[in-house]
């Protein structure tokens, strides 16, 4: 893998952790965290996706062979 | 509604810049500790992307300026300033041995992507989808424990580690580890050399972080590795 293809993975990773920490990281302090605030389920399905597409790019880029079958 | 950032030492300086939804950040003190904090009209604030990403902001900024610094998980918010001022007495102990806890290091966080199926059932020798479901357990199994080999590798590494996540969702090892800001890069390079003795895992590692995933470890003081 070159470095081109890299970035683009550690920036999806770097999102995907980023918003972990700030939700589920962190000493809490005021009041339980935010798990019932609809916002947060739209924060969580975007990264859903996000990580779907991360693992799904990073297995074809890894793997040629298994492009040309899967496909 | 009060918004709470991070804890930090009542002697260090405000980050600069402003917080959720151009807010002004200030400082409460109380006997040695200091929330940074901002006030907002309304309830609640909430958490959209934005939001969560202007958090983060503060939370980096703060550390640039700090020795030692508990970054706030999102929360609801505290009603006012007289809720503020109770949490910092009533955890001042815990919160206080956290930022000791903390003092001086960084948090670096390891996701190792889950292998891909090994191509396809005639490739991998199988005969038949049994066999084949049977050789993909196989190497998940294998490859569970190379995570778990892989973490403890990397804890040696560290001042603390977080418990590994493994084996859940897309990656194979979601894991973060304490170190002390003059020892990134040797943590780096031994993430290069796990990276180059397992050729076939893809390995990812991002930060330096605010600790935020010993920040909660340090103050309620369980789940140490």
């Amino acid at each position: 893998m070159n470095e081109d293809e890299r970035l683009p993975l550690e920036q999806q990773i770097t999102l995907v952790e980023l918003v972990d920490r700030v939700l589920n990281k962190g000493v809490v302090l005021s009041g339980d965290v935010v798990l019932s605030v609809a916002g947060i389920d739209l924060v969580y399905v975007g990264l859903r996706v996000l990580l779907a597409s991360v693992g799904t790019l990073e297995r074809l880029n890894s793997n040629p062979a298994m492009t040309a079958s899967a496909l | 509604m009060i918004h709470v950032y991070a804890i930090v030492e009542a002697s260090e300086a405000l980050p600069s810049g402003s917080g959720l939804g151009g807010a002004a950040v200030e400082g409460y003190d109380l006997d040695g500790i200091q929330a940074i904090v901002s006030r907002h009209e309304g309830t609640r604030i909430e958490p959209t992307e934005t939001a969560l990403l202007e958090h983060a902001e503060v939370v980096e900024a703060a550390m640039a300026e700090t020795g030692a610094i508990l970054p706030a998980r999102f929360g609801r918010g505290l009603a006012d300033e007289r809720d503020l001022d109770d949490l910092l007495r009533s955890r001042h102990g815990e919160l206080t041995r956290g930022l000791e806890q903390v003092r001086g290091c960084v948090e670096l966080g390891v996701r190792i992507l889950a292998p891909g199926p090994a191509v396809s059932a005639s490739d991998n020798g199988a005969a038949t989808g049994t066999e084949y479901m049977q050789t993909r357990l196989a190497e998940l199994a294998r490859a569970e424990e190379v995570a778990h080999e892989i973490h403890d590798l990397l804890a040696e590494g560290a001042r603390e580690s977080a418990r590994p996540d493994v084996g859940s969702g897309e990656f194979l090892l979601s894991s973060a580890y304490l170190v002390p800001r003059g020892d990134v890069d040797r943590f780096r390079g031994h993430v290069r050399s796990v990276e180059n003795s397992y050729p076939q895992l893809v390995v990812v590692c991002t930060g330096p972080w605010p600790p935020y995933s010993f920040a909660a470890i340090a103050a309620s003081d369980h789940e140490r590795a």
